[in-house]
């Protein structure tokens, strides 16, 4: 556990006063809140801190045991003292930020802080937050797959905490893409609604493609006379080998699409992406003498 | 209208605390939508995130209701920007 230097966390020095502490907390309260950050868990714990700084600076009684004991927090006699003579709930009232957006829970504090001011609710002047969730808290979870597991629709049953969830993970889902499900979230306050759960793919792509949304992308090595004079190659795709038919005269670079062999649309059953092949043209080396010889005829050809 | 679909927006203050003029105020400014029946009016279930969140704004910050639209579209338009550089990272790496 560490001491946290609350002044530093709300950019003040030891000399501010209750409006510094205010305005300062109020500057950064607009730039850090979780509802203008949405996804930021920086931000998110940074409005944490900043909350957690303010209810202790801008509470005379709390700011003066922090300016005199902050630093030597570790001495529980001198705590314990002061807290027989505050009495032992430490600071009862109401507590800060109320409301929670995904995966923000505002109840924690830091250790430092709940050794210092006890597990209590929080004094505050003005009562400026109040309580005002119905709905339960969303909750984020996060699903690591391959890229090859979601070449078709699957189910899954995932547990989140101790529940098990069954759901069908759609063929074709994005790297970072987040689906809702509706009512897998916390319990509602006051008989409101069960809040969310949003699942957040994480796609590993385990296999030698390129992928943009459904369309894939690979690159093709052909020798020189298969660019010069064409051939038939055989290539992989994720669904199994196709032979191509390799133009004469292709140059190095040339983009060839092959229609539908591409990965699944997400939600469009049975509709495929394209797969574009990139030829690239592998020059030979170590060339004997005779083929020096014919190179050299060939370019006196030109 | 399905009723196990809506609240009622009385109901809704009363559980919450929120004062039915700053609901009443969201549909002013067009914020939230509404459904009227006689002298009721009721909110959207799938609402109730949005009106806790513009509350907390609200609350928090002392944001009155011109610039929580803003910050409704602003949001709006981040969510865009984002998913648009999401594209376009995934473009890029196709050139790495």
């Amino acid at each position: 556990m560490e001491f946290i230097d609350y002044y530093k966390v709300l950019e003040l020095d030891k000399s501010a006063t209750a409006a510094d502490i205010k305005k300062a907390y109020r500057k950064l309260a607009r730039k850090l809140h979780p509802d203008l950050n949405p996804n930021d868990k920086t931000a998110q714990q940074k409005f944490q801190q900043i909350n957690e700084a303010n209810e202790v600076l801008s509470d005379p009684e709390k700011r003066k045991k922090y300016d005199q004991y902050g630093k030597d927090w570790q001495h529980a006699d001198a705590f314990e003292e002061a807290k027989r003579q505050q009495g032992a709930q430490g600071f009862g009232g109401q507590r800060t930020y109320t409301g929670s957006t995904q995966g923000f829970d505002e109840s924690q504090f830091s250790d430092f802080f709940e050794s210092m001011f006890g597990g209590g609710g929080f004094s505050r002047g003005g009562g400026r937050r109040q309580t005002a969730q119905f709905k339960g808290q969303d909750l984020n979870a996060t699903l690591r797959l391959n890229l090859t597991d979601i070449l078709k629709s699957q189910k899954q049953t995932i547990t989140i905490g101790e529940k098990k969830i069954r759901l069908t993970i759609p063929a074709g889902v994005e790297d970072g893409q987040t689906i809702k499900i509706k009512g897998y979230g916390g319990e509602g306050m006051n008989g409101g609604p069960k809040g969310d759960l949003f699942i957040t793919f994480e796609i590993f792509n385990n296999t030698r493609f390129k992928r943009l949304e459904s369309d894939l992308y690979s690159t093709e090595n052909i020798s020189l006379y298969t660019a010069l004079l064409g051939g038939e190659i055989t290539i992989e795709t994720l669904t199994g080998k196709v032979k191509l038919q390799v133009k004469p005269e292709t140059q190095n670079d040339t983009k060839v699409k092959l229609k539908g062999k591409g990965f699944p649309k997400y939600k469009k059953e049975g509709q495929y992406g394209d797969l574009y092949i990139t030829y690239k043209i592998d020059l030979p080396k170590n060339l004997s003498e005779k083929e020096k010889e014919l190179f050299t005829e060939l370019s006196k050809l030109r | 209208m399905e009723r196990e679909k809506y609240i009622l927006v009385k109901h809704f203050c009363e559980k919450t605390h929120i004062e039915d003029t700053f609901v009443k105020n969201l549909f002013e400014y067009d914020l939230i939508t509404y459904e009227k029946q006689d002298n009721d009016f009721f909110i959207d279930l799938k609402d109730i995130s949005e009106i806790e969140r513009m509350f907390r704004l609200h609350n928090d910050l002392g944001i009155n209701f011109e610039g929580l639209d803003a910050i409704k579209q602003m949001l709006k338009r981040m969510k865009k920007l984002e998913k648009e550089m999401d594209l376009l990272q995934k473009r890029l790496r196709l050139y790495e």
